[in-house]
């Protein structure tokens, strides 16, 4: 190659370079079916439930596509892409624009509330001499059982809360006693409620359920996305729980974990991995499922979408999407409202007291 | 606030001058390039585009800053250059107005042979090679559970040279560019619908290395990198340099979620001489 040659070659570099623009296009109008389009293939690779849900996606492109193509305006073709995704029957499933934000609320919906915390908090804690709100955790004791009312998953908790949490029910000042570990103790067991708790952080899960644990026990797997293909998942990948905290004070005593339809997500894993721990017993009504993690990403016009692009088997085996089964079915009416009673908290009350 | 939003650009302003200022107080001495050791120290400023299909669709561009170091080591009858680069970014989408961070960290060596028939000539070509590994953390602000993508590379790339010294008001200058296209390619990505690495699947704590292991070789029609290097250098006579960068890469990987990226800066760097 002669020198002129490659003068001209690196004058050409130097004129293209900068240029990669050309290859990085954007529309910033896109038309109805590149959104749709992006919608419907990026859900179709990447959500994780398709199998176990026997969802015909291919047949809800064939439905929705040329609604979206007819759209006349941003309203309509929301609506249309929202009422795809409704099809999933997933609450991690939502699309999120300026507009609007989709949702499908029918796992906590279609079921009664069996929760009022307006009674629990008039009736059970105010009352109470030792309610504390710690962190972001309820605390008090009822009738010589401790109880903890968490609301989110998404305020965050910490080991030496727990450890605080423990010590209080373990260690009753006020009684005079300081009998620690032993149905003679302060507390003869504990409640733990996260009815009405919609998930967060799975990290906040794995802290209190630890704190509870002894030796590492497994209490589910989770499969990764690997590929477009419905079935395409990663080698499970296996969780555990195992004590963390304060060895003095290991809680050994019975625990009644609370749950109603609308504990979903990081709350339905919760209720699923405590369900595993020998002195623990799950109340209440069937968790709402949400076993898989969402994952975020954006339509080509800027709209925010979310979805499932994880599978959770509990050690069973059984897939946690559709909910955790109590031990003991509890349902709330309105004649224990108007009472001021819960009958949950009363029920677990008894049955801890009774073991 | 006019200063507080100011603090950066005079930051970096101070930090230039602190460079030049030491590069020129060094004693006089004759100055020759050749058979010369050089630690570099730059800083500037930086632009991105990226459409990383792994977090969206969304072009994503903004502006950074840059630091490098390095060691420049020029023999009788080679270059050889160890350069370690930090890039840190803020992109946005316009379509729907995200934010991003970006962390990019880049490291290169790379090699120049002198030809004999070259050397003497008033534009000298000289070939060579680059080697380079690069990490990058694409954190999205809005995103929750997949907000952080990692990813690395590792490339080996034939490279071009071609400098042209001068000498403006007396004064020795070098005006120079490099170029290069990698043929091989070492690339880790997350899992497809994820942000863990298949690697840290099952493992409690993940570690450096999970992010290097089990990724793909690729090369030309899978993946395509070219990058370009333009500079002025400014030789001092006491031996030190003052030189001026420009960089710029485009890089395209054709992976399950395909990825795209731009990359400038426009550096300022001291070559001490050790």
């Amino acid at each position: 190659m002669k020198l002129k040659h490659i003068i001209i070659l690196l004058i050409i570099s130097l004129a293209f370079a900068s240029c990669e623009r050309l290859f990085m296009k954007e529309d910033p109008e896109p038309e109805n079916a590149e959104i749709f389009d992006h919608l419907w293939k990026t859900v179709d690779e990447k959500y994780s439930f398709f199998i176990d849900k026997n969802i015909d996606w291919d047949s809800a492109r064939d439905v929705f596509r040329p609604k979206a193509l007819n759209a006349r305006n941003s309203i309509e073709l929301f609506n249309t892409l929202a009422d795809m995704l409704f099809i999933l029957e997933d609450g991690h499933v939502n699309i999120s624009a300026g507009i609007d934000l989709s949702r499908n609320w029918d796992w906590f919906l279609k079921y009664p509330s069996n929760f009022n915390f307006d009674v629990i908090e008039r009736n059970y804690l105010i009352p109470s001499q030792d309610y504390q709100i710690s962190g972001p955790i309820h605390n008090t004791i009822i009738d010589s059982v401790g109880y903890m009312y968490y609301e989110s998953f998404s305020d965050n908790v910490s080991t030496s809360l727990m450890d605080y949490l423990v010590l209080k029910f373990l260690i009753n000042e006020r009684e005079g006693s300081f009998e620690i570990n032993s149905l003679k103790g302060p507390v003869a067991g504990l409640i733990i409620d996260v009815r009405n708790n919609g998930g967060g952080s799975i990290s906040n899960a794995f802290t209190i359920a630890n704190r509870f644990a002894d030796e590492k026990i497994k209490v589910a797997e989770w499969f990764y996305k690997i590929g477009p293909e419905h079935d395409a998942f990663s080698q499970a990948e296996k969780k555990h729980l195992k004590f963390e905290g304060d060895e003095e004070y290991k809680f050994n005593k019975p625990i009644v974990v609370l749950v109603n339809r609308s504990s979903y997500s990081s709350a339905n894993f919760f209720a699923s991995m405590m369900s595993f721990l020998p002195n623990v017993t799950i109340m209440g009504d069937q968790t709402g499922g949400g076993g898989g993690l969402p994952i975020n990403n954006e339509l080509p016009n800027g709209w925010r979408y979310r979805f499932s692009s994880t599978r959770t088997l509990d050690a069973n085996g059984n897939n946690i999407e559709f909910g955790v089964k109590p031990d003991i079915f509890i349902e709330l009416d309105s004649t224990d409202y108007a009472n001021g009673k819960d009958k949950m908290i009363e029920e677990a009350i008894n049955f801890i007291k009774n073991q | 606030m006019l200063i507080l939003t100011r603090l950066p650009v005079l930051y970096l302003g101070f930090i230039a001058f602190f460079n030049c200022y030491f590069s020129f107080g060094q004693g006089n001495s004759a100055s020759a390039f050749e058979k010369k050791t050089h630690f570099i120290t730059g800083i500037g400023g930086s632009y991105v585009n990226v459409i990383d299909e792994g977090i969206s669709p969304l072009l994503y561009n903004g502006i950074g800053g840059a630091v490098i170091l390095g060691h420049f080591q020029e023999k009788g009858k080679s270059i050889n250059t160890f350069s370690a680069k930090f890039d840190f970014n803020n992109p946005s989408s316009s379509i729907s107005n995200a934010e991003m961070y970006t962390y990019r960290l880049e490291g290169h060596y790379q090699r120049y042979w002198k030809l004999e028939s070259q050397e003497k000539k008033h534009l000298v070509i000289r070939p060579g090679i680059d080697v380079s590994a690069k990490w990058a953390l694409r954190q999205h602000l809005s995103f929750t559970n997949n907000s952080q993508h990692i990813e690395t590379r590792f490339s080996a790339a034939p490279s071009l040279m071609i400098v042209f010294p001068f000498k403006l008001w007396n004064r020795e200058f070098e005006l120079g560019s490099f170029t290069s296209v990698p043929f091989l390619t070492y690339a880790t990505r997350p899992l497809f619908a994820s942000t863990r690495f298949s690697a840290s699947v099952n493992k409690e704590e993940v570690e450096f290395f999970d992010y290097v292991k089990e990724g793909k070789i690729i090369s030309l029609g899978s993946y395509f990198k070219w990058s370009a290097q333009y500079y002025l250098y400014y030789s001092l006579k006491n031996g030190n340099g003052l030189r001026l960068d420009y960089f710029w890469s485009y890089e395209s990987y054709k992976a399950l979620n395909p990825i795209k990226t731009g990359e400038h800066s426009i550096m300022i760097s001291t070559f001490f001489k050790i």
